[in-house]
């Protein structure tokens, strides 16, 4: 490639470019210098270099453009697709007269009005659409004349009069069917999403479905964009590596040097070491008990640890729920909660028997009623731990706070201090320290 | 449900064609037996099977259990071939061996090929419902072939072009096939194929291809580049779905959880981790009692102790996550960037192990000051609580860091890192840390 350039000839180059993904030849342009990459860019034509740019990081598109002069970067940003234009001309220097100046400008302002989480802020203007009672061979010969403005061509999207959307084709049936017929004939009811609707929502929704592409519809369901298949796979991996940064208390893993991702983990442990401070402060509550049965000490590590743990699987649960289907969280948490009974039950038993054997064994007074101590503690924390791991997710989400901040590490500190004063509270009561 | 029910058979055929597979088995998990068999009669068999794989298993089978074996024959049929490898392999050996008996020679061949791939391998996943033409095709004699002999499951978007030798030589969008005239050569329309993916490529490494290349379909390529398979954007979607539920189910203990279970069922599945973390717990109750003497002679000992235990699992949480993370994409293949992540990782732990034990130090003595059990200097408590979060929390740090490597090396999901047996081991580290620090000083 090297070569090509420096050579300076334009068709050569074009030709071979041409037959390569963009994305490979991102990956290449990493190895040319500086003024190789710009020689590069000065030879080839606008749709070219769009094509390119909307394979990098967004930042990274901005920089490449942000020297070129204003023609050059408006043919640029008119030859991306609606989603990519957005997302690179929010970094242009010059981001308002480029924006005026552009084909699409309602569309594009369209675009950026929606925030990061609404299905509108990644939705593609690269499709094709019909409208219903043409005939198959009208259609046929409109879709092959537009067929150069889409990438990918998987699905027509078929509205009426008044742009509302009433279905798709697949391709292959529009060149199967042979006339006299209707574009009527062979649309399938499919399903669609709101422009406001929640990104997630609507990936898993195109999951559900199996679609390669799936229609954005307004308030009015008039047909406005589309989500494409390539799209809701980044959409999906980036949720599934936030989530999981998320539900260890990890913030952003991408980050490079060693101080700095020392510099980002700590503010979260700092704040859980202060929110652990309230535990010790009811935990001198209870200095008698303490001082004289310095047996429970032994036992109370197992009693938090159930309740954090518990708490944690209804909130994966709920978590996952939410990005789904908020209507269903709420009414899977009263399973959640039975279960977390259930289990509290059942462990507050087997210890309950395990701690009796083990008191009796190492000599200490009264070992019936240490062991139910420990019973009632255990039983109680663990009932309690699905509440915790349920409300404080969908009460976020209400307050419109991402609720996967409520990670694991968080919501297991909280839980030591209802624990805490559980446990030596009963222990007060049931050992008779008055 | 109800209106369906409401409409006659004809109204209710028309409604069903034209409805999502997905939509018809959502309102048929919910139907009676009756409306079930009802909605079946009045399905295209295609449709059937496209409906019968959004249902959960047990329904799947109850209902094809009821059909004829010229049914079942006809419906096996229907299956794309990778839905169709889901679909037998969810039954018992002896039953897979019948279901297999009822396919046509071709589609046993193919599907115990299927078969025989490795779990973790692309080829696990992949279809071979693709269309292939010959590279000396017409584009009148390639049109005609797609029409005439594509199945409805085969994907026909892409098709693509091979020579004499099975070879892959490009692929062609079914859209410029459909806009070339009659006189142009399908060399000219031909794309060739960079992007593909091999045969024991990983899940993982197909999944960033696919990110990366923004295709809705890779082909599947052998060693002699000959096209064995496809792998198409709306299965991945799906697997990377899976997965990723799976490693967060594995991570709190959840077990195979599903929506529709019951209280029970979810009881019963977690309550093994939950009684495993408890009975570990107990046992370092009895390895810990040595410190008895210990803990009755500086109470205040037991203050802190909640905090200890929440800091060092907290920073231990961090590096699994980090290290199955990177493990998951396939970052740590090479021994250099292994390294280098445990270095990193294990400089982050001793860096912020330190910062914490610091500011826990102060914040003890801070309380301390103030409130106290027993009658021991904050100060010197303080500092006992100080250096064994510091402790503590560099364990657990690196053993965060190092049990999913090893664990990933012997073959066991890394994910079992996040574990009760692994905690508790944590746990038990960080207290005798805790209470040792606390003997030597206050007891020797």
């Amino acid at each position: 490639m090297r070569e090509i350039i420096n050579l300076k000839d334009k068709k050569a180059l074009f030709e071979h470019l041409e037959k390569m993904h963009p994305y490979d030849i991102v990956e290449a342009l990493k190895d040319l210098t500086a003024a190789e990459q710009d020689l590069l860019y000065s030879l080839l034509p606008e749709e070219e270099i769009g094509r390119i740019i909307a394979y990098m990081e967004p930042e990274e598109a901005a920089d490449v453009i942000d020297d070129f002069e204003f023609e050059i970067q408006k043919n640029i940003i008119n030859a991306l697709d609606l989603d990519d234009a957005a997302d690179i001309i929010v970094h242009l220097d010059n981001e308002k007269e480029l924006i005026d100046a552009l084909e699409n400008e309602a569309g594009i302002n369209k675009v950026l009005t929606y925030e990061e989480d609404e299905v509108g802020a990644h939705m593609s203007d690269g499709y094709i659409d019909l409208v219903l009672g043409m005939d198959i061979k009208a259609a046929t010969k409109k879709v092959i004349r537009d067929a150069g403005e889409v990438d990918i061509l998987n699905h027509i999207f078929i509205v009426d009069e008044e742009n509302r959307f009433k279905g798709t084709v697949e391709l292959r049936d529009l060149v199967k069917t042979k006339a006299p017929a209707f574009i009527d004939d062979i649309t399938e009811l499919s399903p669609y999403v709101l422009d406001t609707d929640d990104i997630e929502e609507a990936v898993h929704k195109m999951k559900d479905y199996g679609l390669y592409d799936m229609a954005v519809v307004n308030e009015k369901l008039q047909l406005i964009g589309i989500l494409t298949i390539d799209d809701a796979i980044d959409i999906y991996h980036e949720e599934a590596v936030d989530d999981f940064e998320k539900l260890s208390a990890l913030p952003d893993t991408s980050t490079k040097g060693l101080l700095e991702s020392a510099a980002r983990r700590l503010p979260w442990l700092l704040l859980l070491l202060f929110l652990s401070m309230p535990i010790a402060i009811a935990t001198s509550r209870f200095e008698e008990v303490i001082t004289s049965v310095a047996v429970l000490a032994l036992f109370q590590p197992l009693i938090l640890d159930a309740g954090g743990d518990v708490a944690s699987q209804t909130l994966a649960v709920t978590l996952r729920l939410l990005a789904k289907d908020r209507e269903k969280a709420l009414k899977n948490g009263g399973k959640e909660i039975m279960a977390g009974i259930l289990n509290g039950i059942a462990l507050g038993i087997v210890t309950g028997l395990v701690s009796y054997i083990i008191s009796r064994a190492m000599g200490v007074q009264e070992p019936f009623n240490v062991s139910l101590v420990v019973f009632i503690s255990l039983t109680l924390t663990v009932s309690t731990g699905p509440i915790f791991g349920l409300f404080i997710p969908i009460l976020l989400d209400k307050m419109n706070i991402d609720p996967a901040v409520a990670s694991s590490p968080f919501i297991t500190t909280l839980i030591d201090i209802t624990s805490v004063i559980i446990y030596f509270g009963f222990a007060t009561l049931l050992l008779g320290v008055f | 449900m109800k209106e369906l029910m409401s409409l006659n058979d004809a109204q209710l055929k028309k409604t069903l064609a034209k409805m999502h597979p997905y939509d018809i088995a959502e309102k048929m998990k919910a139907a009676s037996k009756d409306a079930q068999m009802r909605l079946i009669t009045l399905m295209s068999l295609n449709k059937t099977a496209e409906v019968l794989l959004e249902l959960p298993t047990e329904v799947l089978r109850n209902f094809f259990s009821l059909l004829t074996e010229s049914q079942k024959k006809r419906f096996l049929q229907e299956f794309e071939m990778d839905d169709l490898k889901y679909f037998i392999t969810s039954f018992e050996d002896d039953y897979q061996v019948y279901l297999i008996s009822l396919l046509s020679p071709a589609k046993q061949a193919i599907l115990k090929t299927l078969m025989s791939y490795d779990e973790e391998t692309i080829a696990a996943i992949m279809s071979t419902d693709f269309v292939t033409i010959s590279k000396n095709s017409t584009i009148k004699e390639a049109t005609a072939h797609i029409i005439n002999n594509s199945k409805d499951s085969d994907f026909v978007d892409d098709v693509f072009v091979i020579n004499k030798n099975n070879v892959l030589i490009g692929s062609v969008n079914l859209i410029d096939l459909i806009s070339a005239r009659a006189t142009d050569s399908l060399d000219s329309i031909t794309y060739s194929i960079k992007n593909y993916l091999k045969i024991d490529d990983s899940i993982n490494q197909s999944f960033k291809k696919f990110q990366n290349y923004a295709k809705n379909v890779l082909p599947v390529l052998n060693d002699e580049m000959q096209i064995i398979g496809i792998v198409t954007a709306d299965d991945v979607l799906n697997v990377m779905v899976l997965e990723h539920e799976e490693d967060i189910e594995k991570m709190t203990g959840v077990g195979d959880y599903d929506e529709a279970s019951n209280a029970f069922v979810r009881a019963y599945q977690r309550l093994p981790w939950l009684l495993i973390s408890v009975l570990l717990n107990m046992v370092i109750a009895v390895l810990l009692s040595v410190f008895e003497k210990t803990l009755i002679e500086v109470v205040a000992l037991i203050m802190f102790q909640p905090m200890i235990l929440g800091m060092a699992g907290n920073i231990g949480t961090q590096s699994i996550a980090v290290t199955i993370l990177k493990l998951n994409q396939d970052e740590l293949e090479e021994k250099k960037a292994e390294k280098k992540h445990i270095g990193k990782e294990l400089g982050i732990g001793t860096l912020n192990s330190f910062a914490v034990g610091l500011a826990g130090l102060l914040l003890s003595y801070g309380i301390l000051r103030f409130i106290n059990m027993g009658t021991h200097s904050p100060l010197l408590l303080a500092l006992t609580i100080g250096t064994s979060l510091m402790g503590g929390m560099f364990v657990s740090a690196a053993a965060g860091v190092f049990i999913p490597i090893i664990l990933e090396r012997f073959k066991v999901d890394p994910a079992v890192a996040s574990g009760p047996v692994i905690s508790t081991l944590n746990d038990l580290f960080a207290l005798l840390i805790y209470f040792g620090i606390a003997t030597l000083i206050f007891i020797l």
